[in-house]
């Protein structure tokens, strides 16, 4: 027995025997003969890998050495169709068009002191060291020189284009608005993508000096909007010429966007609104969705398209007015009057006073070493909550805003979404304000006084809200409770692709307060307009019943003398009132919800009443006046 | 020390030559094809030179133990496999979608490697022990329990997944069973067996990506922007290297960043582009030699067990560089395997040297079979 392990192991040895009794030479035969056969086998692999490896680096390697030298082969992408912007009823408020775009692959471009004279002869005044890659790795990807090249150049540039190595023209979709200005805030615009976007979208397959929303809709819907770029894989010669398209996979566009908005609401919105600062937001009270959400004074997205001249950036920029400033969702003002539908549900609610509570109104109010005027010095009378709505009286709001604390009024705020962004999709978007005791303790160091509750019950104070925040308060009211989240996008929708259902209301809110008293505001409401002495007598229809509220924002407290309506001309523009409207109708069943905002009207809401008249009569009998602009009817066949 | 002085003498030099010369070959290939013109070198030919040490040390280790005696204990390096597997599973780091590797501290070990050399010397003994010589070749029921064995790394090693390396295990066991000598009737059926099964693999088995990339060497030309990309920009950068190579750290493709896993499983491109079809004629013959060498050690092993494990380690060197370089030149679909002493990674290297170890044992105890003299 042989022993070739420590002797120790000897117990082991039975099965070392077992293995050795099947011993190989020279009896094995038939394993040999395999053996050699599957030497056969991986030699003959081994010499078809010689051989493949032959074919590729002897006899094709001029050929590939030639594609990865001089012909390289280049991923280029075809941009994809950016999806439509479409209203409701499918006029197309944001299209495309084409245009011809002068581009660069840096790395093919002549040396410096040569471009810059080429891109002179093109008529393209431009620092060539801007052209110059950042990172080494861009040099390959093209750049924009020109966007929008004149065509007259085109047609130069494609009969000398052996002298422009490195360049090519592109065919590019541009950003048309057929409307110009209309709902320009709300759509918003296109720019080249910035440094720090390209960093932040790193994996989403941008290239520099792409085009990508940059405010409102275009931004907020850039993913959706954008599609899929496409992708080519070309060889090119050595100056960058496309010789031949290796492989290709097309671009898939962009979905298109339908909004809730009502192109012709809309143009009516902002056909009123000419001449002056401030916004129209119409809801449908039934769902949350925007009707109309006009902002002026405006600019016109197209000067945006490929990118805003200097002057213009700087007019837009400069404006006292701040064109480019949202106001509907952006511009914070106190609510004024229009607050005390939060103040009257609030103290209805919660039992500080019943429907038939009666309080008298001097003109005045004293409280503590302070008095507080009512807006009529000489007062309301004697009056009950539907009577103190329809003319707004100060002194019942002061009474019950004193019953009340600043902090019940805060809640009630709340739930009707003032102090919080809405949520709705279109863009930035401010979130007001909602004053507290806990609130001025935190933010300013001191307790709340009592005396500033009575200018938070009538909407003054610290009070801020956007038109945005109010239109939403006012369908709420409308619908009996309901605080839905404003919406803009109706749907989305793919080309050849079976149109999806229209998004469903979300539901941020539900309002708990008994049914009577919601109806006794509403009541006030009716009155507000209907009644003879109402302050908002300007929006009665005589077929439809509309219910409103006027308000009256004050900017800056004010000497007595130059706070009455009848000195606001005098003074200077920023520190005149706002006045603010808001209305539904038809009030037995809500179907639009309206608020007009004025900024620095100098006159009260009730002279904006009509306003809203015009705006609910057009858009329930679906009646228009003739339009200023020619409506284009690029409508969707489907 | 109770050493067989026959040991030294047998010591097998080739091997041992044969594997430091291509593993020197790929640390230059490395430090050429990591290195980026302006940061200078990463340092992965140092970490791989690091991992080549290590892979030596557990060389020289695994020779100290005789064959038979790793033999006898292959049922528990197998449970102890199958226990890291698990673990891997459950524990395991998740990179590019595959949850391969084991964090040890620095180390990140990819355990599916230690298959290869367990499972050749639990083949080699179940095939051992279950025949004799020349007489009875295998039936089913003899293929029941191999088939055991390997379907449950298989399984395992699928599920990471990495199905390149469960399939090498898979052609290990057909090579190493076919070496023994199949019934003919076994052999037909498994044949017909395997021609049904084939459509349910392409079905269940495998994952979208993994068709995708068969298609792509059916048909290359329409995909070159998605799963022929690799394989086209790899044969670009092979067959631009022409006959001598564009020389060291000079390769476009490659250093461009077109060439994707450059340095682990395209580092056969990043040869054939820098150092040209010569370079290429080098490697292979190198891998030739080795390949032909443990042939003859099968071949004149002392028992039937050596000539199996030896046969094993052929079989899997064999198969990895076929693919390995068969990928990269557009003759098999991309698969995620390495080329053994050639591609960057530790896991993948200690183990072909476990493996050359493996080897180097079967060829030094040839001669020490006391009771059968040949």
């Amino acid at each position: 027995m042989a022993r070739y392990s420590s002797p120790g192991e000897s117990s082991t040895c039975d099965d070392e025997f077992i293995y050795i009794q099947r011993p190989l030479p020279p009896q094995d035969d038939g394993f040999r003969r395999r053996l050699w056969g599957l030497l056969t086998v991986v030699l003959i692999g081994l010499c078809l890998l010689l051989g493949r490896t032959w074919q590729l680096q002897v006899l094709q390697g001029e050929y590939l050495l030639h594609l990865s030298e001089q012909n390289r082969l280049r991923s280029l992408r075809t941009k994809s169709l950016r999806g439509k912007i479409l209203d409701r009823y499918g006029y197309v408020l944001a299209d495309n068009r084409a245009a011809y775009t002068l581009m660069a692959i840096p790395a093919d471009l002549p040396p410096r002191d040569e471009l810059g004279p080429l891109l002179r002869t093109l008529n393209i005044d431009m620092d060539p060291e801007t052209l110059r890659p950042r990172r080494r790795a861009a040099a390959l990807k093209p750049v924009p020189i020109q966007r929008d090249f004149p065509r007259d150049q085109v047609a130069y540039f494609a009969e000398h284009r052996m002298d422009f190595p490195g360049m090519f023209i592109e065919v590019e979709p541009l950003r048309t608005y057929p409307y110009s200005t209309l709902a320009a805030h709300l759509l918003g615009y296109l720019g080249e993508i910035s440094e720090v976007q390209l960093q932040q979208s790193k994996d989403l397959g941008y290239y520099p000096g792409d085009l990508v929303g940059q405010s409102g809709l275009e931004q907020v819907f850039e993913d959706v909007l954008r599609g899929q770029p496409g992708l080519r894989q070309v060889e090119v010669d050595a100056v960058g010429r496309e010789t031949q398209v290796i492989a290709a996979r097309p671009a898939t566009p962009g979905m298109d966007l339908v909004l809730t908005l009502d192109l012709q609401l809309q143009q009516l919105a902002e056909r009123l609104l000419e001449g002056h600062s401030g916004s129209i937001v119409a809801l449908d009270p039934r769902n949350g969705q925007i009707l109309a959400l006009a902002s002026q004074p405006a600019f016109d997205p197209n000067a945006f398209v490929p990118r805003p001249s200097a002057a213009t950036w700087r007019a837009l920029s400069t404006d006292p007015h701040f064109p480019l400033h949202n106001r509907a969702t952006q511009g914070q003002y106190p609510p004024g009057s229009v607050f005390k539908i939060v103040t009257a549900l609030a103290a209805l609610a919660d039992g500080v006073i019943t429907p038939h509570t009666t309080v008298c109104c001097p003109g005045y109010y004293d409280y503590g070493e302070h008095t507080f005027r009512d807006w009529r010095p000489s007062g309301h009378g004697c009056v009950q909550l539907r009577q103190a709505l329809t003319q707004s009286c100060d002194v019942y709001f002061y009474h019950v805003g004193q019953l009340l604390g600043v902090d019940r009024i805060a809640h009630y705020a709340q739930a009707f979404g003032f102090g919080q962004p809405t949520g709705f999709a279109g863009g930035f978007e401010k979130s007001g304000l909602v004053p507290s005791s806990q609130w001025k303790r935190r933010v300013r160091g001191q307790p709340w006084y009592a005396g500033e509750t009575l200018s938070v019950a009538i909407g003054q104070g610290y009070t801020m809200t956007t038109p945005l925040q109010v239109a939403n308060m006012i369908a709420t009211l409308a619908n009996g409770g309901t605080l839905y989240k404003p919406s803009i996008v109706l749907r989305r929708e793919m080309l050849h692709a079976p149109t999806p259902m229209d998004t469903a209301p979300t539901v941020l809110h539900q309002l708990r307060v008994p049914p009577q008293y919601v109806a006794a505001v509403q009541q006030g409401l009716w009155s507000v307009v209907n009644d003879p002495r109402g302050t908002g007598k300007l929006a009665r229809h005589e077929q439809i019943a509309i219910a409103g509220k006027t308000g009256t924002a004050q900017v800056v407290q004010l000497p007595d003398h130059d706070a009455s309506p009848g000195r606001q001309q005098y003074l200077p523009e920023q520190y005149r009132h706002h006045a603010w409207f808001v209305a539904y109708a038809p009030f037995e069943a809500p179907r639009i919800a309206v608020v007009v905002m004025i900024e620095h009207a100098g006159k009260g809401g009730s002279q904006f009443a009509g306003y809203a008249k015009t705006l609910i009569e057009a858009y329930l009998r679906q009646s228009y006046p003739v339009a200023a602009m020619p409506l284009k009817t690029t409508k969707l066949t489907r | 020390m109770a050493f067989d002085r026959r040991l030294t003498m047998n010591f097998d030099w080739v091997t041992l030559a044969l594997s430091l010369a291509i593993v020197s070959l790929s640390i230059v290939l490395l430090y050429s094809a990591t290195s980026e013109r302006l940061e200078g070198p990463s340092g992965m030919h140092l970490k791989q030179l690091v991992w080549a040490v290590i892979g030596l040390v557990s060389m020289f280790a695994i020779l100290c133990i005789d064959y038979q005696t790793l033999c006898r204990h292959a049922y528990v390096l197998y449970g102890a496999l199958l226990v890291s597997l698990v673990i891997v599973l459950l524990f395991g780091r998740v990179v590019n979608g595959s949850q391969r590797w084991l964090v040890l501290g620095p180390w990140h070990v990819q355990t599916s490697e230690l298959a290869k050399p367990v499972l050749i010397l639990v083949l080699a003994r179940y095939f051992t022990e279950h025949t004799s010589a020349g007489t009875a070749s295998l039936t089913f029921r003899d293929l029941l329990l191999p088939v055991l064995l390997v379907g449950l790394p298989f399984g395992l090693i699928v599920k990471q997944p990495n199905l390149s390396t469960a399939m090498v295990l898979v052609v290990l066991l057909a090579v190493m069973a076919l070496m023994i000598g199949l019934r003919g009737t076994t052999l037909i059926t498994l044949l017909l067996l395997g021609v049904g099964v084939l459509p349910l693999a392409w079905t269940l088995v495998l994952k979208d990506y993994q068709r995708e990339r068969l298609l792509t060497l059916l048909n290359p030309q329409p995909d070159l922007l998605g799963a022929g990309y690799h394989s086209w920009q790899s044969k670009i950068a092979i067959g631009s290297g022409g006959l001598w190579g564009k020389g060291l750290l000079a390769g476009t493709q490659s250093r461009l960043s077109f060439l994707p896993e450059r340095h682990t499983d395209f580092i056969f491109a990043v040869l054939a582009e820098e150092v040209g079809f010569v370079g290429v004629v080098l490697l292979l013959s190198l891998f030739v030699c080795l390949l032909v060498h443990g042939f003859i050690i099968a071949y004149r092993s002392r028992d039937r067990l050596g000539a199996l494990v030896a046969t094993g380690v052929v079989t899997m060197l064999a198969v990895q560089i076929f693919l390995n370089i068969g990928m990269t030149i557009g003759l098999v679909p991309i698969i995620g395997l390495p080329l053994p002493l050639m591609s960057y990674g530790g896991s993948s290297l200690v183990m072909t040297f476990l493996c050359l170890g493996l080897l180097m044992n079967v060829r030094m105890r040839r001669f020490k079979s006391g009771m059968f003299p040949s």
